[in-house]
């Protein structure tokens, strides 16, 4: 038999759902597309709604192959053969509003539904956020409602069934995709490759600073990477996260130097602390381990200065495991590091080299000299400001002696320069130190606003050795993260010192807790998932042997078998009860067979008034009553709902 | 008259000694005998196959065994983007696309249940069919519901090779539908095979069944102008009057008896005090007619029958009584639509064994 429906014309409500559900699963692309894409995508959309804003009748053929020829032209123009992500979308997107434009029948709206599923999927090519998970969910419902929509015969759109019917359809699909999704083969690799390029504008740190580059990113609460350890749990003061080892300065600026030796392990002092990392997108090659890292994991660099690292930069989350402990046994330093380490910039003035000399004192060890510095800041009036005055010609000195305002890169490099000049080996370690523990999810949290410098001074004896400078200035940076969100320009920074809060503050923190336990959950168990991870769920659900087509093969028949165990309970046949008048028969019976009445078990309402009424003479009113009004409505045309709710207070009220 | 038929037909003796044909078919030929014997051989072989809804008490309910279903074309397409998707997906590995893909195939699957629930548990009643002049499309009315009130959408029916309609059956009182079948030939017409078939929910599968039914279509024969040689009144009306009681026209006041109906009363006199008077009416002031079969000679069987069809049509709209003269059978003078009703279908069934 031929469809009836697919020639009907669309009626305007079918039209109007599947445009606005359209622009809304494109609208996220507008954020990933050239703003010309989705500028010509809204101008096919608009052109529609001015010109042809009736389903009967669509753009005329000339103007949709003149629109295909600009859409072509603004492909080629666009395409950037080196980002097949892009070229796709925006190849999609466009025929997408070509199809807006061209709408006319229900076989049009089968063709957009079915672009719209594509254009949802595609959006998970650029972010995989749980907010934009649940977003696409949501759309394509709305698209499942549409296609039931277009399978109506009705010219209105009973929205509250459709909506009912879709989420029943989809809702009873979700165990089909729970299961196939973990039953369904990972692969390692990708089938073939094509460059998915870098999206731009992610925030890292790089690998070098100069005064001031860590305070833009001390202002923002993104978050940084996440961590989940083992077992043991560093103390606050502890958790510094090493990330670059810069040696070399020119009096402002701060780089790494080159040729680093490659190392395979440092020996631990303390205990071994094992961790797992969930870092965001950097674009950077870093990874920060807790200092200070043992070894590197296959896959993983690392060298002898402790920096770590992965071979390709890190686009989208990233998830590693990293192994530290809180000391390190000590090694002889090489004539190389003796070299950098006591490097010094041009423009020391006269000042600061008298200062350390003075530090140095009568021969004091280089442990004093440390403290010495140490105490310098700590007595002197050094204010923990991220926005300090700008410094001149000799950073170091204008720091050191005048305008005592500053930050961790300030305190680390003036520090580290100090060392040097008083002949003891140092170097600056830029990373973050901090991290809150979520309470809900266990894992700690560091943010951008927990980045950080610190000095290492090597000391005989003990070897390289973290000195933080900032921590004599300022303690509380150390032990508890800035709180940005009440810091103001130019004044003092206050700190998140973990007080007694308000009702409502505990609230909203409690809620940042949840979100940020979702959004490392679902990175773990959704975006991460993979080959292994399946393979040790799988291992924990006690189904070992299922691997390569063997789980594949899993997968589809029980997503089958599911789906059909599922539809089979909605098949069940439910008592429906909800028959008032059959309630109050059954509910008066009862009462009766309570009274001890014996009623034999095919006794019909008359017979039963007869039998109830020789047996309770005293209550023969009632009884009568009950069941004259029962046969009326019963039986009688009409039910009337304010008699039957008089019948059911009699009943409620009839007591033997 | 049956082995007149039988010439005409032979291919219903075949019918008969495999002994599928039913009187029904044998009356008129029109679903059976189009064929060739051994086309329709084979396809009632076919059919025996095929899983056939069959009433009982007047009344097919689909059960879930019969129902057929496969992907339509866009259920393909669909299957494509499913495939399309998840290769994406793999090559990505890309979770929440996994997700999404797996999620519509989920869909699917649920279509398939859906779809075939859509037609699971209907009941078909047929009521009655229109009587059509041949050639002209009958329509078969039948009752459509679901005795446990469940809503069903977007139904399609339809005889072999006819147009369909779409319906619903939402609520719980019983919705007629119609269904169209254009005749050929006058006669007892066996609409054959039905089929109900939806896409509902998505429209991305098709499930589908047959029903054989009991329903039957009365076909008048085509009607054709001819000239009718002798239509000479049959009897000649008293054109001076009226020759009795009737309910035509008005002929005057009686005195009330009692038996008398109060719908004649003239209660206008009454009221000007002059009695109780009864209206009176008389009729049958027009000509009577005998339409007869024999009276065509020079004609075939079919192009009499055809000419006394348009002759009935013609009359029927005339002040005329007019009888049917049909071999034995006598259609005494009478005009009205149930008359006429009498006689087209008294001609549309001459030939068949009474």
């Amino acid at each position: 038999m031929k469809d009836l429906l697919v020639q009907r014309p669309l009626s305007p409500a079918l039209f109007r759902a599947g445009s606005l559900l359209m622009v809304l699963a494109a609208l996220p692309h507008a954020w990933n597309l050239d703003f010309k894409v989705s500028g010509t995508f809204l101008l096919f959309v608009a052109l529609r709604f001015l010109f042809w804003p009736q389903p009967e009748k669509s753009a005329p053929a000339w103007l949709m192959v003149a629109l295909l020829a600009v859409s072509v032209m603004l492909v080629l123009y666009q395409a950037d053969l080196t980002e097949g992500r892009q070229f796709g979308v925006t190849l999609l997107v466009l025929m997408a509003g070509m199809k807006l434009l061209e709408m006319k029948t229900r076989r049009d709206l089968y063709v957009l539904i079915f672009l719209g599923y594509f254009v949802l999927v595609t959006l998970f090519l650029f972010y995989q956020t749980l907010a934009l998970t649940g977003y696409v969910l949501l759309i394509s419902l709305g698209f499942t409602a549409l296609l039931i929509g277009n399978n109506l015969a009705v010219e209105a759109l009973p929205l509250k069934l459709l909506l009912r019917k879709s989420l029943v359809m989809v809702t009873a699909s979700v165990p089909v995709m729970v299961l196939l999704f973990i039953l369904f083969p990972r692969l390692d690799g990708p089938l073939w490759s094509l460059n998915l390029g870098s999206s731009s504008g992610t925030t890292g740190m790089s690998d070098n600073i100069r005064m001031g580059s860590i305070s833009k990113l001390s202002q923002s609460r993104e978050v940084a990477f996440r961590v989940r350890f083992k077992e043991i749990v560093p103390p606050p003061a502890q958790r510094y996260w090493r990330g670059m080892v810069l040696w070399h300065s020119d009096g402002k600026n701060w780089t790494r130097g080159q040729a680093h030796l490659p190392k395979r392990t440092f020996k631990a002092v303390t205990p071994v602390i094992d961790y797992e990392v969930t870092m965001e997108a950097t674009n950077q090659h870093w990874l920060f381990p807790l200092d200070h890292v043992l070894y590197a994991d296959s896959g993983m660099l690392m060298n002898a200065d402790g920096e770590m690292g992965i071979p390709q930069p890190i686009e989208r989350r990233f998830t590693w495991k990293g192994h530290s402990a809180l000391r390190t046994g000590s090694e002889p330093l090489s004539n190389r590091e003796w070299q950098l380490g006591l490097q010094l910039p041009d423009g020391i003035t006269l000042r600061t080299q008298q200062f350390a000399t003075s530090l140095r004192g009568g021969n004091r060890s280089d442990e004093a000299v440390v403290e010495a510095a140490l105490d310098y800041f700590n007595q002197q009036p050094f204010v923990y400001t991220l926005q300090p005055p700008l410094l001149g010609k000799h950073p170091v000195d204008q720091f050191l002696f005048e305008t005592r305002k500053g930050f961790c890169e300030h305190y680390a490099t003036s520090f580290v320069t100090l060392m040097r000049l008083a002949d003891i080996p140092a170097r600056v370690v830029v990373g973050y130190q901090g991290g809150e523990l979520n309470p809900l999810g266990g894992h700690l949290v560091v943010r951008q606003s927990d980045a950080h410098a610190w000095a290492e001074v090597w000391l005989e004896g003990r070897g390289w050795t973290r000195v933080d400078p900032t921590a004599a200035v300022a303690p509380e940076r150390i032990e508890h993260s800035i709180a940005v969100e009440d810091y103001a320009d130019g004044s003092p920074i206050t700190f998140d010192l973990g007080g007694a809060s308000g009702f409502v503050a505990g609230f909203v923190n409690n809620l940042r807790w949840l979100r940020d336990n979702l959004q490392l959950k679902w990175h773990y168990w959704i975006v991460g998932f993979n080959n292994q991870r399946q393979q040790s769920l799988l291992q924990k659900l006690g189904l070992p042997q299922l691997d390569g087509y063997r789980l594949g093969l899993a997968a589809a028949l029980g997503g089958i078998g599911l789906g059909a165990l599922l539809f089979a309970i909605g098949l069940w046949p439910r008592r429906k009860e909800n028959d008032p008048l059959k309630k109050s028969y059954l509910r008066f019976k009862a009462k009766l067979e309570k009274g001890g009445l014996k009623i034999p078990p095919s006794t019909g309402p008359e017979d039963l008034g007869k039998l109830a009424i020789q047996a309770f003479p005293h209550k023969a009113g009632d009884i009568q009553a009950i069941m004259g009004q029962y046969i009326a409505l019963r039986y009688g045309p009409n039910p009337r709902r304010e008699i039957i709710a008089a019948l059911r207070s009699r009943v409620r009220r009839f007591h033997l | 008259m049956r082995i007149r038929f039988y010439d005409r037909w032979p291919c219903l003796e075949i019918h008969q000694a495999v002994g599928l044909a039913s009187n029904r078919t044998l009356g008129t030929g029109q679903s059976g005998c189009r064929l060739t014997p051994g086309k329709g051989f084979m396809r009632q072989r076919l059919i025996q196959f095929l899983r056939v809804v069959r009433p009982e008490g007047g009344e097919s309910t689909i059960g879930g065994r019969k129902i057929y279903i496969l992907p339509t074309r866009y259920g393909l397409v669909f299957g494509v983007l499913l495939i399309t998707l998840l290769v994406a997906s793999i090559n990505y590995a890309n979770n929440p696309a996994f997700i999404l893909t797996f999620l519509l195939t989920g869909v699917f699957i649920q279509a398939i249940f859906h779809t075939w629930r859509n037609l699971l548990d209907l009941h078909l009643h047929w009521q009655q069919a229109d009587p059509v002049f041949a050639g002209e499309t009958t329509f078969f009315h039948f009752q459509l519901h679901d005795p446990k009130g469940r809503a069903h959408y977007t139904i399609q029916l339809g005889f072999n090779e006819q147009d369909t309609v779409v319906a619903p059956c939402v609520d719980e009182h019983r919705k007629v539908v119609k269904i169209p079948f254009l005749s050929r030939q006058r006669g007892r017409l066996n609409p054959g095979r039905l089929t109900l078939e939806t896409r509902f929910p998505l429209g991305l599968l098709r499930a589908w069944c047959y029903l054989e039914t009991e329903a039957e279509a009365i076909i008048w024969p085509r009607p054709m102008e001819g000239q009718l040689e002798q239509t000479e009144p049959a009897d000649e009306g008293n054109r001076e009057g009226d020759r009795g009681v009737g309910t035509d026209d008005f002929t005057g006041y009686r005195g009330y008896r009692p038996g008398d109906s109060l719908a004649q009363v003239s209660w206008k006199a009454l009221a000007g005090e002059k009695g109780l008077l009864v209206k009176q009416f008389g009729g049958d002031r027009v000509s009577q007619l005998w339409l007869d079969f024999d009276a065509l000679s020079d004609h075939g069987t079919e192009q009499r029958l055809s000419i006394l069809a348009h002759t009935v049509q013609t009359l029927s709209s005339q002040p005329v009584h007019y009888g049917l003269r049909l071999g034995d059978l006598e259609i005494a003078p009478g005009d009205g639509d149930s008359h006429r009703l009498q006689c087209l279908e008294a001609l549309a069934l001459y030939g068949e064994s009474s």
